[in-house]
């Protein structure tokens, strides 16, 4: 459904994408995962039209987005992340100019607005100006401009920041209901625990280039980066994790008083590992609860990538 | 199409401006005073007063009201979410200079016509009124279109607001005045309505023509 070629984009000596090159389809919800300034708001404007003066190819649909006097636009409906409303308008205004804009026919045009207010969970603001908002309401108007036609593709910059933790709910069910009904959803967010549970695919990208792709299983499984084993022992006991010290663990990371989680060397089998945690704790006589083998979290994939950047 | 809705939208919103409301309520209100000040105005017309007024206070404002708005509404993002739709930024331009013209022109002819209406009750009329009216009806227009288009250019050209407004109170008020005078000091009497008219026409084209490109190349 959407192609990148080869793209690059540069701010004066700045480049900010290096031949980027990505294919997403129908039904998918892309993850697009970097730290701030990676380049995830460029792709978004480069893909929604806003800048044009990019290196390589786009398409949608196989047409070109830079064909003169398209229409693919509005098939696409954009959340930007700091885009402003002016501010004279109401929540209600604001819907009506862009439906109209956006092909909406006017005889549809109220139900439309009716649903996509319903659908952000900002009805009971329709007749506010914009200067009466609050930041997490612009937020949610922003979303509900973006969903107003019903676009095949929605592209949302940065959703769920300032956002509180119900609307957060919403805005990811929002999310899945557009990817259920076969269209495609791009997300981005430099926080990816906000999105690891909502994504399909994934794209990792880190100073303007795509470190990886692949759906969250994928990544876990290509980038197994250090085993974790979680070790609970029985609660009220007083614990020292030092006890371990000399076993083939890279790194204790205590969870809660009676529980911590062990990222063990790569090159060691688990079950060795398991075996000889087992039985240093047992030695010191520690009740131990539980001991499992955990998933490592994408969090470790993102942070080998982007090295703690934020 | 898209002008239209753009262009009705742009309406809307300078009604809701405290800048375009103190237009339509000031300028009326000055030629009123100027009365009240100087009863005595030597047998001019009052006319006179109003249309010098609406040329010079109407396109200064108009300058310095447009540059700051786009400049502002430019950082703000604004544009983002008209333009991911099937807008074009030049119509876009378009509508904002046109509504902003309408709404100016409605401050001039309130103005003009109230003097108009001061000048009949006190029996200051002369011959070749209409004419006169007409002149200065011209001049109005041609002033408030070029001064709208000079802060359209500032508006997508500059990206500081302060400097978007001193230029354009610089530009579009002073050297203004001057560039509307030129006919009335190059040509005869004739030709006057004619290449006032030309220069109302051609002039903001030039501007926006160069507005829309600039505009066009910018990353937003």
């Amino acid at each position: 459904m959407i192609k990148l070629k080869s793209v690059s984009k540069s701010y004066g000596t700045v480049h900010a994408l290096h031949d980027l090159s990505l294919e997403l389809t129908r039904g998918e919800i892309f993850g697009y995962i970097g730290p701030n300034g990676a380049g995830k708001t460029t792709t978004f404007k480069i893909l929604t039209g806003l800048i044009r003066d990019y290196r390589g190819h786009v398409e949608i649909d196989g047409v070109d987005i830079r064909t003169p006097g398209t229409q693919l636009y509005a098939r696409v409906g954009y959340m930007p992340q700091d885009a402003g409303f002016q501010e004279w308008r109401t929540v209600e205004h604001v819907l009506q100019t862009f439906g109209l804009l956006s092909g909406l026919d006017r005889t549809i045009l109220p139900n439309a607005i009716d649903r996509a207010l319903e659908r952000a969970g900002i009805t009971e603001h329709r007749k506010r100006r914009i200067t009466h908002l609050s930041g997490g309401t612009v937020q949610r108007l922003r979303l509900a401009q973006a969903i107003l036609h019903e676009p095949d593709i929605l592209v949302l910059d940065e959703p769920l920041s300032g956002l509180d933790p119900a609307s957060r709910f919403q805005v990811k069910e929002i999310v899945r209901e557009f990817a259920s009904k076969d269209r495609l959803v791009l997300v981005s967010s430099h926080i990816l625990s906000e999105i690891e549970g909502l994504a399909t695919k994934i794209g990792i990208l880190h100073e303007g280039r795509i470190q990886e792709t692949g759906t969250p299983a994928e990544l876990r499984n290509r980038y197994q980066v250090g085993m974790v084993v979680e070790v609970s022992v029985r609660p009220g006991t007083e614990i020292d994790w030092d006890v371990l010290g000399g076993l083939p663990i890279i790194r204790v990371a205590p969870q809660e008083s009676t529980a911590a989680r062990l990222h063990l060397d790569p090159s060691i089998d688990l079950d060795d590992a398991i075996n000889l945690i087992m039985k240093r704790l047992l030695a010191n006589a520690i009740p131990i609860r539980g001991i499992q083998h955990v998933q490592p979290s994408l969090e470790e994939v993102y942070l080998q990538f982007t090295k703690g950047c934020t | 199409m898209t002008f239209r809705i753009l262009y009705n939208d742009e309406l809307r919103g300078f009604a809701h401006s405290k800048i375009i409301i103190a237009l339509w309520v000031g300028l009326p209100l000055l030629t009123l005073l100027i009365k009240f000040i100087q009863p005595d105005t030597e047998g001019m017309p009052l006319l006179f007063f109003a249309g010098a007024m609406v040329g010079s206070i109407g396109g200064t404002l108009s300058a310095v009201m447009l540059s700051t708005m786009i400049t502002g509404e430019r950082k703000r993002h604004v544009y983002d979410l008209f333009l991911t739709r099937p807008v074009r930024r030049g119509t876009l331009l378009r509508a904002k200079f046109f509504a902003s013209l309408t709404c100016l022109l409605v401050a001039a002819v309130v103005s003009l016509g109230l003097a108009l209406v001061v000048d009949t009750v006190n029996g200051v009329l002369m011959p070749g009124l209409g004419e006169l009216l007409g002149g200065f009806l011209l001049i109005s227009v041609v002033g408030l279109a070029i001064s709208s288009a000079v802060g359209i250019l500032f508006g997508v050209l500059i990206k500081s607001t302060a400097l978007s407004a001193i230029l354009s109170l610089y530009l579009g008020g002073n050297l203004l005045s001057a560039i509307i005078m030129l006919p009335t000091m190059l040509l005869d009497g004739q030709n006057i309505p004619l290449f006032t008219g030309l220069l109302g026409v051609l002039l903001p084209t030039a501007l926006m023509v160069v507005a829309v490109r600039v505009f066009n190349r910018k990353s937003l």
